[in-house]
């Protein structure tokens, strides 16, 4: 049994830090940049497009919470939705680990987490977006801890 | 080259596990045959509209009525999939192909939460393909741009579930507090159950021609308009996972709307009465906003003041919407046209308006796909 991405290309992970970056791509004719990476641009339909990592870091510009599982979901709930802002220009909808509607202008950073497992028994992974501000509350527990 | 609606015929909308997607639209097809006083042999071309319905489902509905081997043209696109076929209706007709066609729309959707091919397995799988979280990012947007807040959408539903009570035809006939709605259970926040529509099942028809009804007032088609999207919105209804900042493109119903005014010479000013895609309560506000019936900033005023409430300036939902009638995706935009020309003609069930000349029905859903069309009395 080995874990693998809900979709091939969907991002990259840092082994070290357990940290995610989201792989969009950047258009040649219009530089306009999408999300999931496209072999072609949603905006102008040029061929010519290239991938690339988006930044890691976010704020939340809307968010709702998911209470319930919808079919063939098999992570954790509840959990965010959100729209979150990655670049002055971008913003992507994204999973993000809360159970409480977060405010907006909330930092995130872009995790990974197991949502279930296939038919083959792979663990499928997908982007996960958790607040800053509970990510420096549970490495300080870890220091504490160890 | 003016377009009539020579007769209308509406299947209930509802739940009905003893009828079949056929019976459901060979029951609005007889109906608004017998209201055009017209035989299925004078229908030289069929187009329905559906998007559960499965291969050929408008050959089946006609095979009911025995088949005449007249073209049937099936047609999907979302929510607006009875609008589509009434497009396609209309064009065959200004382009002189035929006198006269039927436009059928359809449904039979699965229970609960609506799953959709349009999300990808991997989507559904990472937790995205929740539907009603995407409204509910969309209801937060609109509450923050208009000043609103949750209370202002539970009126919503107040409105449109006592119009309802009075609509033999809905789905729900009992109106609600805005108490009851903000005690039903969170859906997504700031939704609550009752602030959203049921998916469920009906059927509705309408007969075109080009030359107007003997027997009844004369109501043509002044415009009809089906849009999709441009990208750019991260929360358009075509659902992407990304949108730009700032420079947001107009919305498929903002286009429509636009296409339709211009096609009609009219504007909202010249409306009496409008049905609109209340899918869920702040869908309901937002295709306002987007019909231009109120100017961005202002939904708090209309709101305060009673625009669009029965005896308001523009009433909007009369026929109690989709959170009254339930939403059957192929039917719920022709089951618009029929309940507007109802009200046209002075023969509308439940709130009769003293006055109705103008009348407007918009969808909007996946895709994106938005259809806006404008019913003109003679």
């Amino acid at each position: 049994m080995s874990a693998k991405p809900v979709r091939e290309g969907l991002f990259v992970t840092d082994p070290e830090t357990g940290t995610a970056s989201l792989l969009g791509s950047r258009c040649a004719g219009c530089s306009q940049v999408a999300f999931p990476a496209s072999e072609f641009c949603p905006y102008c339909g040029s061929e010519h497009t290239q991938v690339m990592l988006l930044p890691q870091e976010g704020t939340i510009e809307l968010c709702t919470v998911v209470r319930k599982s919808s079919p063939n979901y098999r992570g954790p709930t509840p959990y965010g939705l959100a729209v979150v802002r990655l670049t002055p220009d971008l913003v992507i909808i994204a999973k993000v680990d809360t159970q409480q509607v977060l405010a907006p202008g909330t930092a995130v950073r872009c995790m990974v987490q197991a949502v279930g497992e296939d038919d083959d028994g792979n663990v499928l992974l997908a982007p996960c977006f958790r607040p800053l501000h509970l990510q420096s509350e549970m490495e300080r527990i870890r220091v504490a801890g160890s | 080259m003016p377009v009539y609606i020579a007769g209308v015929g509406l299947h209930r909308f509802g739940r009905f596990p003893n009828r079949s997607l056929s019976s459901l639209g060979a029951h609005a097809l007889r109906a608004a045959l017998e209201d055009a006083g017209l035989s299925v042999a004078s229908i030289q071309a069929l187009y329905c509209g559906t998007a559960y319905g499965g291969v050929a489902a408008g050959h089946k509905a006609l095979g009911a009525l025995g088949a005449t081997s007249i073209p049937v043209i099936n047609v999907e696109a979302g929510c607006a999939s009875g609008a589509a076929a009434l497009l396609l209706g209309v064009l065959a007709l200004r382009a002189q192909a035929y006198e006269c066609v039927a436009v059928l729309g359809m449904e039979k959707m699965p229970k609960g939460m609506i799953r959709s091919t349009f999300f990808e397995p991997w989507q559904e799988q990472a937790g995205l393909a929740v539907t009603p979280a995407y409204f509910a990012l969309r209801a937060q947007q609109l509450l923050r741009e208009e000043s609103l807040d949750v209370r202002d959408l539970a009126e919503v539903v107040v409105k449109n579930r006592g119009n309802g009570a009075l609509n033999p035809y809905a789905m729900f006939q009992s109106s609600v507090t805005a108490e009851d709605v903000l005690a039903s259970p969170e859906v997504c926040e700031p939704l609550r159950l009752w602030m959203l529509c049921s998916p469920n099942e009906g059927a509705a028809c309408v007969i075109l021609a080009r030359k107007p009804p003997p027997t009844r007032p004369k109501v043509r088609v002044a415009a009809t308009a089906l849009r999709s999207h441009r990208f750019g919105n991260v929360l358009g209804e075509h659902t992407p996972l990304c949108g730009t900042v700032g420079r947001i493109p107009p919305s498929a119903s903002e286009l429509a709307a636009s296409e339709a005014y211009e096609r009609a010479g009219l504007g909202p000013q010249d409306l009496d009465l409008v049905e609109c895609q209340d899918t869920d309560a702040a869908r309901e506000l937002l295709a306002c906003r987007e019909l231009g019936l109120y100017r961005p900033g202002e939904c708090a005023r209309a709101l305060r003041e009673g625009w669009f409430a029965p005896r308001g300036k523009l009433p909007v939902n009369l026929s109690g919407g989709l959170l009254s009638k339930g939403e059957p995706l192929g039917a719920s935009a022709l089951g618009q046209v029929v309940y507007l020309c109802w009200q046209l003609q002075g023969r509308a069930p439940g709130v009769s308006l003293d006055r109705c000349r103008v009348a407007l029905a918009h969808t909007v859903g996946r895709g994106a796909n938005a259809s806006v069309t404008i019913l003109q009395a003679e």
